[in-house]
Parts: C-alpha cells; sequence; structure tokens
C-alpha cells in the first residue's frame, strides 16, 4: 500500500499535484465499500465538501451526529500533512451503524440507498440544529429512514403548487407506478421494473414535515425541482406539481446514453387501468397522461442509474449491467418549458462504480476528477487513471460475461457554480 | 442468465428497410469479418473498428503481372509501377531500394525503412516483422494459406476494402453487391503485438491495379505506411517510430486529397501533424518553431537544418482536445476538425485560417462529413445528436435528434442527395418541392447563390474520369450521377440525406432539406445582451481571420448580378455549358474564392485563351478581393455594431459592401489595391500578371514548399499525365493544380519574376515576419528560391490583411479566451439554445446490430456499416439486390445498369 501511495505521488508529480489537495483512501471496515465509495464523491463535490469543512469551523464542540462524524472526517482528510496516504474512518461508520440499523452489519449495502440516506439525514441534522437554536423544537429527526419510504402516497393532488418545497404529495395512482419501478430500497420487493422511470422521490418526503421553507445548503447543492405535468383524457385539463428532488433515478437501456435515459425518465406516460388519475375536475378516477420534466436543475445532479432489477422468474434482484454512456459534459434536453436555467452545463466530477455481478455479491470503487485529474479510490488505495480509461465502466454490450464494472450513480457539477 | 432481461432482443435486427427510395437489403453474403470468427470477444476497450475503402485503377495488369514476376525479391522496383502512378512511382522505387539496402540511403528514407523487405516469398506469403517499441507485426498477404506465391491469386483493379479489429487488420477485395464475399482469403492480414491499429487511410491517388498505399495509425502513436509492390511484397516504412513525435493514439489518418506523399495524422493529444512519406522523421525530439498563430490555434514547423517530419505541428489550445476525426471537404481546401473537447473547426487547409468553429450542445464531437457540395458540415456527437454546421453563414443551422446514444459516425450519401432540375422518378415525392424550388429559385437562392462555387467542386471533380482517384469517401462518386451532374450543372442541392450510426447500435437516415437549412433566424433574436459580444466576436474574428477567404463568397455572387461585365455570364451557375466549364468555372471559383480552383481553370485553358476572358475575370476578381480585404477591414469596424442582432444582416451588409466596392473596382483597380497587385501588374504587364496576384495573395503557398520534394521531381510528369489523361475541358482543379506547378516549373521565368516582385513587396510591405519562414523552408529543395518567394508573397497577403485590420484582429485575439468558453457560447451561433435552433427527427432509425455501430460508407450500389464487433455489413441499395439468389451463382444477373464504377 505504502508504494502503491508513494507511487501515485510519483506519477501526478511534485510540481503538478494540486496545492492544497488531499487523495486519500478509506479503509475497509468490512463491507464499508459502498460508503467509502460515496464519501470520496462527496468529498471530491467541491460545494459540498466546503460546506462541510465551514459546517466543522462553525461547530466545534457539537454534540455527536452523523455530520459531525462527516465533518471530523473531512477535515481530518483536508488536513493531513501528507498528500498521499489512507485514513480509517471509524468514527463515521459507527455512528452511522448507531444511526441506522440497516446499516450496523457487515452485509453488502447499497451504494445509493446510502448516499440517499446521507443526504437526507445531513439535511435533517441541520434543519434540526437551526430549530433548536431557533428555540422551535420541531421534532422530525425520526424520520430517518427515507431509503425505505419509497415515494409515500398522499392522496389528491395540488395543482400547479408553486411553492416548491413545501409540498411533495404525490398521486396514489402514480405511486403504485413508482412503487413498481422503485428499485430504491434494496428491501423493496416490487415487482418487475415497468421501465418508465418514475423517480420515487423517496428525498422528497423528508422535507413535507419542515415547516420553514428556507432551504439549508444541502438543499442547494443537491436539490432540484421536478414538474409533474398530468393532462386528463376526460376533461384536458392539466395540472402539475412541483417535486423536490436530490437525485434522478433513471432506467437504463442497453447500448444508450446517460442522455437517453433521462429522455426516456421524462416521456410520457399513460395512466390507465388500476393506475388511472383522480382528476380534480372531474371528481373521479380518468385515464391521464403524465410527464416529469426537470424545473430546476441543481447544483450538483446525482444520476442513479437503477442497475438492480428486480426478476420474478429468480426471486431475486440481479445486475443489469447495460452499457451506458455517459460523457464528461451533460446538458438536460427534459426540462420544463419553464424551467429557470434550461441550459445549464454539467461536468462529470464522480462517478460510484459497482463491481461484481449482482446486488449482494461486488464492490464498490468510485472515481473523482480533481484539478483535472482523474483518480480511482477502490477503499484505501488510491490510483490516477487516463480520463480515456473511464469508457470501462459504461457496461457491457453483450451478457457473455457475468461481472461487470459500471457506473452506479453519478455526480454532475454544474459549471456555473464551479467557478463561484 | 442476464440474457434473458430483454428476450425480444435477438428478434428485432433489421434485415432490411423501407425508405421512399425503395428497399434497402442486407446482404448476407456481402458480410466481412475477421477470417476466423470464433474467438476474440473482448471487444471492450479496443479501437473503434474503422473501414477504409478505395477503388483502384483497372488499367494495365498485364504489365504488373510480368514486370511483378521478372522483379521478385529484388530492389528494382521501380519499373512495375505503371504509369498510373506517376506521383509515386519515383518515390516507391527509391524508397523501396532503400529498404533492401537497410536504410544506407538515410538521406532520403532514412530510418523509416522498416519492413526491411523481409519477403519471405514462396512459402506461406507470411512474415514477421518488428515496428520498433516492442511492437512487432505478422503479416501474411494473398491468403497465405494457399500456399501459392501469391501471384494466381492476384487481383486486379476492383475495390478494396480495409479494417480494424483488435489487434488485426484486414483487406480483402471488396466486391459489393454483385459477389459474395470470401473472408477465408483476406488479401492482406496482419497481427500487431503490443499496439493496436485505431486508423486507416487508403491513397487513392497513387493506386494501382494491385493495391494502394495504405497507412495505419497505432493506439501506442506511430504510423505505418504499407505500399503494395507487385507479388506478395509489400514496402514498409514508419513513422513517429520511437514515439518522439508523440506518444498518444493516432486518431484520425488522412492522405491530403490527390496527395501521392503527404497526409495528416491526428492524435489523442490533439495535435495534428502533417508528413510527407519521404521524408525521415527527426532523429530526436523534434524542435519546433512556432509557424503561424491564430484563435486558439498554433502551428509549428519543425526546426532542422533538412526538412524533417513532422513538417507541421497544429495545436488547439483548448483542454482535453483529442481530435476525434477531421476531414477535407470535398473540393480539398477546406479542413473540418472535430474534437473531444465538443469543437469543430473549420480550416482553409492551404492559408491555414480558421473559417469558424461550432460547439457541441455538450460533450465531444467524434465524427465530422462534408455535404457532397462542400456548403454544409455535419457533426455527430456525444450530445447524441447530429449537428448541422453552414459553412457560408458560420452557424449551426439544424440539430437532428434520433440517436439514444452517441453518435458515431456521420456520412452524407451523395446518391440520394436530391437537386434541383432532377428528372428522375424516383423521388417523386420530391416532385412537389422541386417544383417550388424550381419556381422560386431565383429568389430563393439569391443568397444562398453565395455558397454555390462549392457546389460545383466536387461535380467537376466526378465529371473526370479519373474521379476513383480521390481520397475514399468521394472516390465513391458514381459516374452517372457525375454524369448527370455535368449535364445540369445548375443543379442545386435541395435535400441531403445523411447517415448517422451509433453506438445505440442503430442507423440513421435524415433528409435535410433547403427549407429547414434556409429557417430564419428570428428565433436567435433571443441573443443577450451578455452574448451579444461574443456573437459578435465570432463573426468578427473570422472577418478578421479569413476575410480574404469568406468575404469574397458573398461579394462575387452577389455581385454577379450587378456586374455582369466582367464575368462570362451573369448567373453563371445557372447556365454554364459543359464546353464552359473552365471559363466558368473560373469566375465562379474566383468570386466563390474557392482559390485553387481559379487556379486550375486558369491554368487549364491555354494561356492564350484564358488571357482575355478569364485574365478579365481574375482581374476583376482579384482587385474586388483586395478591394474587399480593404472594404471588409474597414467596414467590419463600423459594421459591427449593425450587424449582430443576427447573421442575415451580417453576410446583408458584408455582400452589399462589397458589391458596392466591386462596381468601383473595374474602373480603379490599380489605384485601390493594396500593393502587392499594383506592384505586380507595374512589374508584369498583362492581366496574367494579376490573376496571378490574386493566386499567390489566396494561394497558400506552403504547399508548394512541402510538396516540391516530390512535386518538383514529378510535376512534370504529373503535368502531362493528366494532360493526357483528362479531357482538356473538364479538368478537375485540383488536377489543374498540379498542372498549374508544372506550368510553375516551366514558366519558371515568367513566375519568378512574379514571385520576385512580390518578394520583393513583401521585404518593403511586411518586413519582418517572412525571415523565420524563409529560414525554415530554405532546405526544402532545389527551387527554394521559388518557395521563400512565394513565402514573401503569402507573408505580404497576409500582413496587408493584417495592417487592414489591425484593430480587428487585435479585437479578436484577445477575444479568444472567452470564445472557446462553452458557457460564453451558447446562444451564438456556434451553440444555438436548443429551441433555437431547427430540430430535425430522422427519416428513419433502426437497429441492425448488437454491437454499437463504428463505420459507414455509401457507395453507389451499397453503403457500408461496420459493427465494433469486427463484422462489416453491405446493404444492397434499392434494385440493386440480389439476395435472393446465391450470389457466387449469378454474375450476370447482379448486373444492374450502372454497375460497380471501377
Amino acid at each position: 500500500m505504502g508504494a502503491n501511495v508513494s507511487q501515485l505521488e510519483r506519477e501526478i508529480g511534485s510540481d503538478l499535484f494540486p496545492p492544497n489537495e488531499h487523495y486519500f483512501g478509506l479503509v475497509n471496515f468490512g463491507n464499508t465499500c459502498y460508503s467509502n465509495s460515496v464519501l470520496q464523491a462527496l468529498y471530491f463535490c467541491k460545494p459540498f465538501r466546503e460546506k462541510v469543512l465551514e459546517y466543522k469551523a462553525k461547530n466545534k464542540r457539537p454534540k455527536e451526529t452523523l455530520l459531525s462524524c462527516l465533518a471530523d472526517l473531512f477535515y481530518n482528510i483536508a488536513t493531513q500533512k501528507k498528500k498521499v496516504g489512507s485514513i480509517a474512518p471509524k468514527k463515521f461508520i459507527a455512528r452511522l451503524r448507531k444511526e441506522k440499523e440497516e446499516f450496523d452489519n457487515y452485509m453488502q449495502q447499497d451504494a445509493h440507498e446510502f448516499l440517499n440516506f446521507l443526504i437526507n439525514h445531513i439535511n435533517e441534522i441541520i434543519l434540526a440544529e437551526r430549530h433548536a437554536s431557533k428555540n422551535g423544537n420541531n421534532l422530525n429527526g425520526g424520520n430517518a429512514s427515507a431509503g425505505s419510504i419509497g415515494g409515500v402516497g398522499v392522496g389528491g393532488t395540488s395543482t400547479a403548487s408553486k411553492s416548491s418545497s413545501s409540498t411533495s404529495t404525490s398521486t396514489t395512482a402514480s405511486n403504485s407506478t413508482s412503487n413498481g419501478a422503485c428499485t430504491n430500497s434494496s428491501g423493496s420487493l416490487n415487482g418487475v421494473g415497468v421501465g418508465i422511470g418514475i423517480s420515487d422521490n423517496a428525498s422528497t418526503p423528508t422535507q413535507s414535515n419542515a415547516a420553514n421553507t428556507e432551504p439549508t445548503w444541502v438543499h442547494e447543492i443537491f436539490q432540484g425541482i421536478l414538474t409533474s405535468e398530468t393532462r386528463c383524457l376526460n376533461c384536458e385539463t392539466v395540472s402539475s406539481k412541483d417535486e423536490n428532488f436530490f437525485d434522478l433515478q433513471v432506467d437504463v437501456d442497453q447500448n444508450t446514453s446517460i442522455t437517453h435515459c433521462l429522455r426516456c425518465f421524462s416521456n410520457t406516460e399513460t395512466l390507465c387501468s388500476d393506475n388511472k388519475f383522480k382528476c380534480d375536475n372531474c371528481c373521479s378516477y380518468q385515464e391521464a397522461q403524465k410527464r416529469m420534466r426537470v424545473k430546476k436543475l441543481p447544483m450538483i445532479l446525482a444520476l442513479h442509474l437503477k442497475r438492480f432489477k428486480y426478476m420474478e422468474q429468480f426471486n431475486r434482484h440481479i445486475k443489469v449491467s447495460h452499457r451506458v454512456v455517459f460523457p464528461l459534459e451533460l446538458r438536460l434536453f427534459n426540462t420544463s418549458d419553464d424551467a429557470v436555467n434550461p441550459d445549464r452545463l454539467y461536468d462529470l466530477t464522480a462517478v460510484v462504480i459497482h463491481c461484481g455481478s449482482g446486488p449482494n455479491r461486488g464492490h464498490y470503487i468510485s472515481i473523482v476528477k480533481s484539478h483535472g485529474l482523474w483518480l480511482l479510490f477502490d477503499d484505501d488505495m488510491v490510483d490516477k487513471i487516463e480520463a480515456s480509461t473511464i469508457e470501462d465502466f459504461y457496461g457491457l454490450t453483450s451478457d457473455i460475461q457475468k461481472s461487470s464494472e459500471t457506473g452506479y450513480i453519478l455526480f454532475y457539477q454544474s459549471r456555473d457554480c464551479a467557478s463561484s | 442468465m442476464a440474457g434473458q432481461l430483454d428476450p425480444n432482443v435477438k428478434d428485432d435486427l433489421k434485415t432490411q428497410f423501407v425508405t421512399r427510395e425503395g428497399t434497402y437489403r442486407l446482404l448476407t453474403l456481402s458480410e466481412y469479418s475477421r477470417p476466423n470468427r470464433v474467438g476474440y470477444t473482448t471487444t471492450q476497450s479496443s479501437p473503434q473498428v474503422r473501414v477504409s475503402i478505395v477503388t483502384l485503377p483497372n488499367n494495365n495488369p498485364c504489365q504488373n503481372t510480368t514486370s511483378g514476376n521478372g522483379s521478385n525479391g529484388s530492389s528494382s522496383s521501380g519499373g512495375p509501377i505503371n504509369g498510373n502512378a506517376n506521383g509515386t512511382a519515383a518515390n516507391n522505387s527509391k524508397g523501396s531500394g532503400d529498404g533492401s539496402t537497410n536504410g544506407s540511403n538515410a538521406s532520403t528514407t532514412g530510418t523509416l525503412v522498416n519492413g526491411q523487405q523481409q519477403t519471405a516469398y514462396g512459402v506461406p506469403a507470411a512474415m514477421d516483422a518488428r515496428l520498433g517499441a516492442g511492437i512487432s507485426m505478422h503479416t501474411m498477404i494473398n491468403g497465405g494459406s494457399d500456399g501459392q506465391n501469391g501471384l494466381a491469386n492476384q487481383i486486379y483493379g476492383g475495390d478494396r476494402i480495409c479494417f480494424n479489429f483488435g489487434r488485426e487488420l484486414y483487406v480483402y477485395a471488396f466486391r459489393g453487391v454483385k459477389k459474395c464475399a470470401e473472408i477465408s482469403k483476406p488479401l492482406d492480414k496482419k497481427f500487431y503485438k503490443g499496439t493496436n491499429p485505431s486508423c486507416h487511410d487508403f491513397n487513392a491517388t497513387t493506386a494501382t491495379s494491385t493495391g494502394a498505399p495504405l497507412l495505419v495509425g497505432f493506439t501506442t502513436g506511430q504510423i505505418q505506411l504499407v505500399s503494395p509492390q507487385p507479388g506478395p511484397r509489400e514496402l514498409r516504412k514508419l513513422y513517429n517510430e520511437e514515439r518522439l513525435i508523440d506518444k498518444t493514439k493516432v486518431t484520425c489518418l488522412k492522405w491530403l486529397p490527390n496527395s501521392p506523399n503527404l497526409f495528416l495524422a491526428s492524435h489523442a493529444s490533439g495535435n495534428l501533424y502533417l508528413y510527407n512519406e519521404d521524408l525521415p522523421c527527426t532523429p530526436t525530439a523534434p524542435n519546433y518553431q512556432p509557424f503561424k498563430m491564430g484563435d486558439g490555434y498554433t502551428i509549428l514547423t519543425c526546426k532542422s537544418k533538412s526538412t524533417r517530419n513532422p513538417l507541421y505541428k497544429w495545436i488547439f489550445t483548448t483542454e482535453n482536445c483529442c481530435i476525434n476525426e477531421f476531414c477535407f471537404s470535398p473540393c480539398g481546401s477546406n479542413l473540418a476538425i472535430v474534437s473531444q473537447d465538443g469543437f469543430l473547426r473549420v480550416f482553409h487547409y492551404d492559408t491555414m485560417e480558421l473559417l469558424g468553429i461550432a460547439r457541441s450542445y455538450f460533450g465531444g464531437f467524434l465524427c465530422v462529413c462534408w455535404s457532397p457540395d462542400g456548403k454544409y458540415i455535419v457533426v455527430g456527437g456525444e450530445d447524441d445528436l447530429v449537428t448541422v454546421w453552414s459553412l457560408h453563414e458560420r452557424r449551426v443551422v439544424a440539430r437532428g435528434q434520433g440517436h439514444r446514444s452517441w453518435v458515431s459516425v456521420v456520412a452524407f450519401d451523395p446518391y440520394t442527395t436530391s437537386y434541383t432540375n432532377w428528372d428522375g422518378g424516383d423521388f417523386s415525392d420530391d416532385e412537389n418541392q422541386m417544383n417550388e424550388y424550381s419556381v422560386g429559385r431565383e429568389a430563393r437562392f439569391s443568397t444562398d447563390s453565395t455558397a454555390n462555387g462549392f457546389d460545383y467542386i466536387p461535380h467537376e471533380k466526378n465529371s473526370t474520369p479519373n474521379h476513383t482517384r480521390q481520397r475514399p469517401h468521394s472516390a465513391s462518386f458514381r459516374s452517372d450521377a457525375s454524369s448527370s451532374a455535368a449535364l445540369a450543372p445548375d443543379k442545386l442541392a435541395i435535400s441531403y440525406r445523411l447517415g448517422s450510426v451509433s453506438q445505440d447500435t442503430q442507423i440513421c437516415l435524415w433528409d435535410i432539406t433547403e427549407d429547414v437549412l434556409r429557417h430564419p433566424m428570428s428565433l436567435r433574436q433571443r441573443v443577450n445582451s451578455v452574448n451579444l459580444n461574443d456573437t459578435s466576436y465570432m463573426n468578427g474574428g473570422i472577418d478578421a481571420d479569413g476575410i480574404k477567404v469568406i468575404r469574397p463568397i458573398a461579394i462575387g455572387n452577389i455581385t454577379s448580378p450587378f456586374s455582369p461585365p466582367p464575368h462570362t455570364s451573369s448567373p453563371t451557375k445557372e447556365t454554364v455549358a459543359p464546353e464552359n466549364n473552365s471559363n466558368s468555372s473560373s469566375s465562379k471559383f474566383s468570386t466563390a474564392n474557392c482559390t485553387i480552383s481559379s487556379h486550375s481553370s486558369s491554368a487549364n485553358t491555354p494561356p492564350d485563351e484564358s488571357a482575355p476572358g478569364n485574365g478579365g475575370s481574375g482581374n476583376a476578381t482579384a482587385n474586388s478581393n483586395s478591394k474587399t480585404n480593404n472594404a471588409n477591414s474597414r467596414t467590419n469596424v463600423t459594421s459591427n455594431s449593425i450587424k449582430f442582432p443576427n447573421c442575415i444582416s451580417a453576410t446583408k451588409s458584408d455582400s452589399m459592401e462589397g458589391s458596392v466596392k466591386d462596381g468601383g473596382t473595374a474602373t480603379a483597380s490599380t489605384a485601390t489595391t493594396s500593393g502587392y497587385s499594383s506592384k505586380n501588374s507595374s512589374s508584369n504587364k498583362s492581366t496574367d500578371s494579376s490573376t496571378s496576384a490574386f493566386n499567390s495573395l489566396t494561394q497558400r503557398f506552403s504547399n508548394f514548399s512541402f510538396l516540391n520534394n516530390s512535386e518538383k521531381k514529378t510535376s512534370s510528369i504529373t503535368g502531362s499525365f493528366d494532360a493526357t489523361q483528362l479531357p482538356a475541358t473538364h479538368r478537375p482543379h485540383r488536377k489543374g493544380m498540379s498542372l498549374l506547378k508544372s506550368n510553375n516549373q516551366t514558366n519558371s521565368n515568367h513566375n519568378h519574376q512574379q514571385y520576385g516582385a512580390m518578394g520583393g513587396s513583401s521585404n518593403s510591405g511586411s518586413g519582418g515576419g517572412g525571415g523565420a519562414i524563409d529560414l525554415s523552408n530554405s532546405g526544402v529543395g532545389t527551387s527554394s528560391s521559388t518557395t521563400t518567394h512565394s513565402f514573401g508573397s503569402l507573408k505580404l497577403g497576409k500582413s496587408n490583411t493584417h495592417s487592414h485590420s489591425l484593430s480587428l484582429s487585435a479585437a479578436a485575439s484577445n477575444a479568444v479566451v472567452t470564445s472557446y468558453d462553452p458557457m460564453k457560447l451558447i446562444g451564438t451561433p456556434a451553440c444555438p439554445r436548443f429551441d433555437e435552433c431547427p430540430l430535425l427527427e430522422p427519416l428513419l432509425c433502426k437497429k441492425i446490430a448488437h454491437e454499437r455501430l463504428s463505420a459507414l460508407i455509401f457507395r453507389e450500389d451499397c453503403f457500408l456499416t461496420a459493427c465494433q464487433d469486427g463484422f462489416i455489413y453491405t446493404w444492397a441499395r434499392p434494385g440493386y439486390a440480389t439476395q435472393n439468389v446465391p450470389q457466387h451463382l449469378s454474375p450476370s444477373q447482379a448486373a444492374p445498369p450502372g454497375g460497380t464504377v471501377i
């Protein structure tokens, strides 16, 4: 390991090594690669890292929370004397296992589920602390298990609710659909993915009871707004409602691009039969057409590729290793007409990669871009890689090989925030 | 296991599809692949499977056979190369001589000869060769499994197809739709160790009936040239052998249009190099000195006593600028380069001036193709879009959305591009459109006519019998299309057929119609004030840089109705009689400022003929050119404020400007021209001088410098060869260019005089700049004086332009920093917002493979697609398919009218 580390420094070159940058691997405590890979990706999301370090600076003696542990960890990395090395995120993992019992074991975990939990949980901590400081003790911390909610359906629709962060209601009709396509929580044994990617927006309900609408920095970094337009086929009334998201979960097709997957995400879907739409105008369940488009583009766009698909014939989830290419630069095609910044330009900054043949077997690594360099973090190992080798993580075009190394979560960072 | 995910995947591959022309069918027997299809399935990260194809001349096989027999294994291979390859005949013989003596004659080819002629001839024609740097090669030529000496199954003429797969490279005789592929009998197969072939290109110019020189680039940066010799022999050279020039992957290789020995190579590093096949590479890492600087690019030359490879190095100053592909325009004068940084850069190759840029919506541009008439460039990339860029308007005119993944290849189908006055019944759907167009053509194309000059270039090339000697893309122009083009030279393309293949395993066909391309730019009014500066820069910068090249396009054509006298006929493009071609093309090309063609046309016609009419028009044009340089450089400053709400007003204002100026030019030519032509006309009395002044101004004379090692020796041969080969009136302009060179040689007195005058004026006019260039080219050859003088004249032209547009170019160079910033470019003509640009939908979109597609080539009777799994499929065009009967049994039946062009 030591030789490897110094080799990295040699590869980059001392003169080219970015100042004030540290490339530290994270020690694996037994199947904690899901955490290590996500943490590395988040660490190299510049706005996030800065905010976490800022939090650390502001809260000298905080009560120990997951956020404080994360802040300590980031601070620990950022203040290392050595440029490269490895660090044991012991306190963070310990705290994580206390916070959420699903993670309190040595089992394989889903990296996206962890990311989802972490972002929501941090957001709640911030909100809770804000409330505590405001003396209004608004208890909403119990709502921790975001991943397991998977799109709570609240009956009725809120038409054209522009107050974005206040409501995250989804119709019961669409709820069942989103459950069908949901592979978010590893425990959800839903039916075969329908192919139409409705985001189950597991992240949003956690904010629903947050009384104050003032966004946290987690909102500022990760939160975007989806607008869901539903046209009742009976009365032709178009109703739209906004939903917040922290990441977009897209279905994957063989030999496609992430661009295409995102366009499919916003394809028009017809709600019919069991899945009808309760039209306020008609006061009844009607067939309707629905599509979801991005209204507010987040600063950091996290894209979750739904590579774990439940197969009824196997009675378990299997990995979809389809080749999905992702460019280093991205704009969204699926923006709504009233989107504020529809041609926001994103740069790929980090990718969490799943290696292996299935959801319960395998390994997570991550590649990140830092100061123009691409680095591969494999637990405590750090390697410099060429940008041209990223194509190795697109996936497989044939099903011959069982194991694959495929991009699983993509982090795109808006270029306009990179400079500021 | 995972295969059961999508049980329907296997069945949805299309083997035929219908367009309005008819049914395209996959010819399962005309499928090319590696002979042994099992095993070797790791295509994951191997280089893109690319296809090169060439049509060989079909003459004189006997001579080759006999002399090939006679000279087996010997070094005297100069003889067997027949007259068709005059350009390289001398070179080849020289090269092979070096090879057999193991590079003792190091001054000419030096370390390059690496194949060492290890012709283990006779026994299975297999050979091993070291390629240096731990790379070796194993070759089997002519299907060595036969155990014959290879001559028995030597195939003469026809088409050759080359493709790479993994570490392997194959050459087959391409049999088109008529015969099935004999995949067990490749003409050549090579296996490389330590590297993979990544790209390749046949030289169609120097192709003989037995083969064509093949360039192969490698993932490790080396470039190999494999020149076929009679019999089972081949001559190999290696460039960048020690990777001193560039260590990164060769991403694209192209012979210069109609050049026997010059080629361009792009690397993943983002650099582009010009090589001369005959020159050695520098023995150490080359030292460069700047040759030319422009907006975001720098061109360097090799700093050495004797001329060495690389002759030029192009550097682009954006981050992550891996060049993915480049492509020459059909007329050969413009070069389009696409790169991973998401930019399309279009250069006038000879002047090395940047004509314009486009930016992807996001991600890299992966592929590029010129429309057959050279008016449009289509690029495809990582935004899953095909993007149409207008050379004339310098803007993105349309985008096409239909692919589900990155677009790996775009290709125009020149045979399905419909033109006005097309009387073929195939395109009944287009009848209305065409009527409409023909009725309103005058009005409609009054502005469009500016680009018409380019329209003729491919057709005129095609109308020559030896059109097959172009580079592969254009080699596939069919003769009847070209002949009809020659018969009806007033055609305008109104609907372009475009094909694109993608990593999504689908092929898309697109019809790009004029009404889309003429889409009004009202939407573009949305340019906000922040971007306005950039917009104006984009146009203004081009004005400053390409001033000689760009503005006259608009001017000449607009002026032609206004001032008919200088031109042979006012709507020249409409009423050109074939026998008038040379003259009319001169006016056209000179007005359109396709400068090389103006050369050719003036050179094509005998001097006494051309002097009155042609020289006159040339004179007018030259003057109007120089005038407009001034006019533009003046007006640009002022009109920048007016003209950039959108582009139309920009071109309008310019063209008006030009026309006004042009009106005045005829009388006040010498008085107003800026130095160079007046100098010339004073030193040389005839109108020819001003023609050549025009030439020397707009023609890039560096061409002469790096051509002259070979060209100087062979130009007289080439010239005479051209003269015999071509009908005198239908000479393609590039050929004419070489003829011009021979003229330059033969009339050296005359030219020297002119150049001398030019050089003199350059010294007086431009002062400093010329010195370094003279130095760098001083060692070029015997006629270096010509070269240096011509450089001087070039410098003069530039310095004049610069001096006149000094403020503007200064402003442009200041703006360079922001001009390549995609954040600033969004909303500009180089990268319109998504809703600002017409969005095309594909005519057809079919999944035709299981693996991502990697090549698409349109030919007369078929098109070819290649797949990353190493299979090349042939799709017969409507009426050409003979797949119902076993193909090899019915050779006669499989000959539709028109046949395969050889």
